[in-house]
């Protein structure tokens, strides 16, 4: 083989690597599903798609205030990582629900994901996550405060 | 306020023993209906009952309630198993009754169940009935404590009726258990 032949390909291996490596970490975050953020307002409407993997690992860089705020409720840890692991298991249901006049806040368990749903007017925002990233966020916030 | 919260103190401890009964597929449901506002909440007792061992807070440990420790409780040479199992030999009677100026109380007996019935001078009244096989699974445990998760186990076979509830004025506040996961 010829020695430009040889310079061709360690260029191409060297501009696939950090393709390869940017797929790769991408479908490592996305492996644990996604966050949906849908919102329909009066100016617009959009959703996006957020990487749920990525939640857990931006906990850990909380700001000192926001475990201070955490510390004042005195945060029973051992049951709220019972509580995160077991909503895992519970069957799909409307937890909690608040219907005024004016708005309806939903609170669900939905296809293994929580599913908060808020309806104002005509406005709606709905927010859903992976059950299991519950569980990571409860445990991401424990180690990083505690 | 005062009395707001009073009412919510009585029914986060009535709930308490009430979101204990026995796992298997069954909910603690809450409605809270002001005429202007609803509140509903579903909770599946198998989350409360994976949960509650793992309180470790004050008075609350893994499951039981020491009530021997708190600071407004004088329950020293009370008996408190030995009283209840002396109402529970007694047939139906009303065991307590108040007339007041501002309110009515009864406590009694009736068939498999212990009932308060609060009625005040306005239009607030507070009804609650705790199956007796549930006072005595709370009574279970070891002298002053109450056993909340053998409380659990015996709630579960009364899911027909309001287990508490409270009207006052417009607001309706119902706690029941029943197997089904929504409400209405």
């Amino acid at each position: 083989m010829s020695l430009w032949k040889k310079l061709l390909i360690l260029g191409l291996v060297l501009l696939l690597l950090p393709v390869a490596a940017a797929l790769a970490a991408t479908a490592a975050v996305y492996s644990t599903g996604t966050i949906h953020l849908d919102v329909d307002v009066e100016d617009g409407r959009f959703s996006i798609p957020l990487p749920a993997g990525l939640l857990p690992v931006a906990v850990r860089f909380a700001p000192r205030d926001v475990c201070r705020e955490i510390d004042q409720v005195e945060p029973q840890w051992d049951a709220m990582l019972t509580a995160a692991a077991a909503f895992q298991e519970i069957p799909d249901a409307v937890l909690v629900e608040v219907q005024s006049r004016e708005d309806h806040v939903t609170i669900s368990k939905r296809a293994d994901r929580l599913v908060v749903d808020v309806m104002s007017g005509s406005d709606h925002v709905g927010v859903s996550v992976p059950s299991g990233i519950v569980y990571a966020v409860t445990r991401s916030l424990e180690r990083t405060c505690s | 306020m005062r009395r707001k919260l009073t009412i919510g103190a009585l029914v986060m401890a009535l709930a308490m023993p009430l979101a204990l009964a026995g796992g298997s597929g069954l909910w603690l449901h809450v409605k809270v209906d002001d005429g202007d506002e609803t509140v509903r909440v579903n909770v599946p007792l198998s989350l409360v009952e994976s949960i509650l061992p793992a309180i470790h807070v004050d008075e609350m440990q893994g499951g039981k309630l020491r009530i021997d420790a708190f600071d407004d409780a004088d329950l020293e040479g009370v008996d408190l198993p030995q009283l209840w199992q002396a109402v529970r030999d007694l047939d139906d009677a009303e065991f307590v009754t108040i007339d007041g100026r501002h309110e009515n109380v009864r406590v009694y007996k009736e068939g498999d169940f212990l009932r308060m019935d609060v009625e005040e001078h306005g239009d607030e009244h507070v009804a609650v009935r705790v199956p007796m096989e549930v006072v005595d699974a709370l009574f279970s445990g070891e002298p002053g404590e109450l056993d909340l998760l053998a409380a659990l186990n015996a709630l579960g076979r009364y899911t027909t009726e309001d287990l508490v509830h409270i009207q006052d004025g417009r607001s309706v506040v119902r706690i029941w258990v029943d197997a089904r996961n929504t409400i209405d």
